[in-house]
């Protein structure tokens, strides 16, 4: 929520812009809106549970481009591996059945 | 009188403007060797050795494998004494590790300028100037001279 804030209104967009700009990405302007949005409205929804299975598939797929495009010359220590414990707690949020009480709770 | 001779004497003894990253601090995954090697590559890039400096960049990249400021510095070695393509594959190593070094950018626009690609320049351009004002300013400025060594700007000469 706080690097999508960042991202729409904490100085942040021009940096997203370049980044898209350097790895190639299309329509680096509106994907860095989108991008900010996202990561601001997917943190609010993992934090209140509202929408946050499709919003951790979302923030997943994001992830999985970052460590793609982004990350991978890096290495994997002090390179993507943030990115991919990001990845496995939005896919196991995204993937996971709706809580019920176990028998005999 | 003592404090503009001492003045006087700090200018006299300011190097040439070279524009070269330094490190103060130890990337990660960097050994000390490397920087070691680094710093000795530093300070022959300082004296405009661009020829000696190359085995030192050399040396701290096989020590220290992920180092963006070696490849940086070791492409603008490379274009200095004349080998662009080779300048511009190690500005873009240098940018794979850190996709927000400006100074890569800058100097891999300046490569694209040298090599006559002001197109590819101008894409370079368009990043640095949304990483910093100054460098974009004066990248700018190089680009419109078409002079890859522009460095002119008022800031560089305080």
């Amino acid at each position: 929520m706080l690097h999508g804030y960042l991202k729409l209104w904490g100085g942040e967009h021009d940096r997203t812009v370049a980044l898209f700009l350097t790895v190639n990405l299309p329509q680096p302007e509106l994907l860095a809106w989108f991008i900010g949005t996202l990561e601001f409205l997917g943190g609010v929804a993992l934090l209140s549970g509202v929408l946050m299975r499709p919003f951790a598939a979302l923030l997943a797929l994001e992830m999985a481009v970052a460590i793609y495009r982004v990350r991978l010359p890096q290495g994997f220590i002090g390179g993507w591996e943030f990115e991919l414990t990001l990845l496995f707690v939005c896919l196991g949020l995204a993937l996971a059945s709706p809580w019920r009480p176990a028998a005999g709770t | 009188m003592r404090h503009f001779a001492a003045l006087v004497l700090i200018l006299a003894l300011l190097p040439a403007s070279v524009h070269a990253a330094d490190v103060t601090e130890v990337p990660p995954g960097v050994s000390s060797e490397a920087l070691k090697a680094f710093k000795r590559g530093l300070e022959l890039h300082r004296q405009q050795k661009w020829e000696a400096a190359i085995p030192e960049y050399e040396r701290a990249i096989a020590l220290g494998g992920r180092f963006p400021e070696a490849f940086n510095n070791l492409a603008y070695c490379y274009r200095k004494i004349g080998q662009v393509d080779k300048a511009i594959e190690l500005y873009k190593t240098a940018i794979a590790l850190r996709p927000l070094f400006a100074q890569a950018h800058d100097y891999l626009a300046r490569a694209y300028l040298a090599k006559g690609d002001r197109a590819a320049a101008l894409r370079e351009y368009e990043i640095v100037r949304r990483l910093d004002a100054k460098l974009a300013a004066c990248l700018w400025a190089a680009i419109q001279r078409n002079d890859p060594d522009y460095h002119d700007m008022p800031w560089n000469n305080s």
